[in-house]
């Protein structure tokens, strides 16, 4: 793709030589500008075991501003709605051009480690996160297992 | 010249090759006859350099004929020293013989209108003299002029209105024979071999003594240590036209002297002794010192070192370059520098606030200027052979750690009662405490 810039062919470059593990990262056939990602759910997490689809775009100003990032998996997550939009600060205020894809699938991976309900996105997934925590890991689970793993039930 | 490939590469082999008089000469001290022989076949002996501070090894419009920002001060093919010789009570000391014969040195010491001293002054065959001043007349060997600092130099030289560094500011009287003693004395002899110190200099005589001092005076600084990584500034003393050393008068011009001559310090310059002119602040580095710093082939080798680490910009990617040579046009390989807190970049915009001053560093969100690296380029600035990883507040000239913390920790005089810190490649006048940085470079991330 011309004009693309050299930024991206590095990072893009790098992220097939050596990819994180847990993540992969591929870019479309057809933009260089849009991945395909699969993050693995990290062991030790209601998500293990799953394979959780998204979508990252680089828009114009990139690196001066954040990927967008979205699940395409549904996942029960405090920080994660519906839609499959995250809340990340680095993805939003907290941006810096100094990050690159492979640290923010890393902080990504690292959200599905450590929900947070205090800063949540859907609020009736916080509420049970926060009063029945124990419900909330159960119903994650039961959601990794109906979308997560069945490979070909998960795409929206 | 020797075999040195079978010997190891001791400091013996090192001082051979570059200063094989100095080292012969040494063992046969007491007999010069066969030491001159050797030196007039060979070069001439370099006796060391006086480097104006606030330049990067040339002018900023080139060093042209005796102006220049440095002079190389070798053994002269005759001697020329003087050294003061007969006294003389005066009642008109313009129509004195002394002072008309211009062949003859004199210093005169006007005391009132119709009565002055004037020291006769009769050549020394044992030393040479340079003489230094803004004077470009021929006594002058080395024409000094104010130092504009870098931040507000511009291209024009205009900007000098009236400059505070005397025509015949001083002169450095250097033994011819090892160790090459140098001395450093206020006031400098004009086109007529004379030296005048008007009614209102001050001065002072008494029976056997005549003294004084000059307008803006000569300031020179030893550091503690000599100029090696250890070094600690040392105390701002003032020489006087006999060449006794002082206290600093309370203000520059000030009419009076301040108490004693100090009996226990003396006018020699040591390596690294500071020589300050009002107005333009001179470096001393003896020719041994200069052994320490890097040569030209050592530093490119250093810098080489640090860009085989393939440094990177964070934001573009891309690998950097440090110069070797003054700031070349390097385009998107130059480096930029956050100045709180080190972090190297290249120039990208992301992150501006208010303004250039104020930018956010992507890595870690520190707010401080963003500014262009230049390397240090004029190598006898610096105190070690070290890899240059540290930049000065706020000019961004890169040099080794110890010169970087050595020249922040030096206080050179500035205006008439006034001293500073400055970068030592700019004159700039360091900002923010400590006034320099670590550079942090993202390396070997490939």
């Amino acid at each position: 793709m011309a004009g693309l810039p050299r930024r991206i062919l590095k990072e893009t470059q790098r992220l097939m030589q050596e990819p994180v593990p847990g993540i992969s990262a591929i870019p479309d056939d057809n933009n260089a500008r849009y991945f395909h990602v699969v993050i693995k759910g990290p062991s030790e997490s209601p998500y293990h075991s799953g394979l959780f689809e998204l979508e990252l775009f680089l828009p114009e100003e990139y690196p001066m501003s954040a990927p967008k990032v979205r699940f395409m998996t549904k996942i029960y997550h405090p920080n994660i709605d519906k839609l499959g939009r995250i809340c990340l600060d680095i993805l939003k205020d907290k941006w810096s051009p100094a990050l690159q894809i492979r640290t923010v699938l890393l902080s990504i991976q690292a959200l599905l480690s450590a929900p947070n309900p205090d800063d949540p996105l859907d609020n009736n997934v916080a509420d049970l996160w926060k009063c029945n925590e124990q419900q909330a890991i159960e119903t994650a689970k039961d959601w990794t297992r109906k979308y997560a793993m069945a490979k070909n039930n998960n795409i929206q | 010249m020797p075999d040195t490939k079978k010997k190891p590469p001791d400091e013996n082999s090192m001082f051979g090759d570059k200063l094989p008089t100095t080292c012969t000469s040494s063992d046969s001290k007491p007999l010069n006859k066969p030491v001159h022989s050797v030196e007039d076949d060979s070069q001439p002996i370099k006796y060391g350099e006086l480097i104006v501070l606030g330049y990067n090894g040339h002018l900023p419009n080139g060093d042209k004929g005796r102006r220049k920002s440095k002079y190389i001060l070798y053994k002269r093919p005759k001697s020329n020293g003087v050294k003061p010789f007969k006294r003389h009570l005066v009642t008109c000391p313009q129509s004195s013989k002394a002072v008309q014969d211009s062949a003859l040195h004199s210093v005169s010491y006007t005391l009132t209108r119709n009565k002055a001293i004037i020291v006769e002054y009769q050549s020394d065959d044992d030393t040479d003299m340079f003489q230094i001043g803004r004077s470009s007349e021929n006594p002058i060997d080395y024409v000094v002029m104010d130092t504009i600092p870098g931040h507000i130099r511009c291209s024009s030289e205009n900007n000098i209105t009236q400059s505070t560094i005397s025509r015949f500011a001083c002169r450095i009287i250097v033994d011819r024979n090892p160790p090459y003693t140098a001395r450093i004395i206020a006031a400098g002899f004009d086109a007529g071999k004379n030296i005048f110190l008007g009614e209102k200099a001050v001065k002072w005589y008494s029976g056997d003594e005549i003294d004084g001092l000059t307008t803006n005076g000569v300031f020179i600084m030893k550091p503690q240590g000599g100029f090696a990584a250890s070094a600690q500034p040392g105390v701002w003393r003032e020489v006087s036209v006999g060449g006794g050393v002082f206290p600093l008068r309370e203000s520059r011009p000030s009419p009076l002297k301040s108490c004693q001559v100090i009996t226990d310090e003396d006018n020699i310059l040591s390596d690294g002794t500071l020589i300050d002119l009002c107005g333009a602040t001179m470096l001393w580095r003896s020719a041994l010192g200069l052994i320490s710093a890097p040569s030209e082939h050592e530093f490119e080798d250093l810098v080489g070192e640090i860009n085989a680490g393939r440094p990177q910009c964070p934001v573009g990617l891309n690998t950097l370059v440090l110069p070797t040579r003054g700031s070349l046009n390097l385009h998107d390989k130059q480096p930029y520098v956050y100045l709180n807190c080190g972090h190297v970049h290249g120039k990208h915009q992301w992150g501006v606030l208010d303004s250039e001053s104020t930018r956010t560093c992507p890595l870690c969100l520190t707010v401080g200027p963003f500014v262009k690296l230049q390397m240090g380029c004029e190598l006898s600035l610096y105190m070690d052979s070290e890899h240059p990883t540290f930049c000065f507040n706020p000019c961004g000239h890169v040099a080794s750690e110890k010169t970087v913390k050595y020249w922040a920790y030096v206080a050179v005089p500035h205006g008439c009662h006034g001293f500073r810190a400055i970068c030592p490649f700019c004159a700039s006048p360091l900002l923010g405490n400590p006034g320099y940085v670590k550079l942090i470079f993202q390396d070997h991330a490939d």
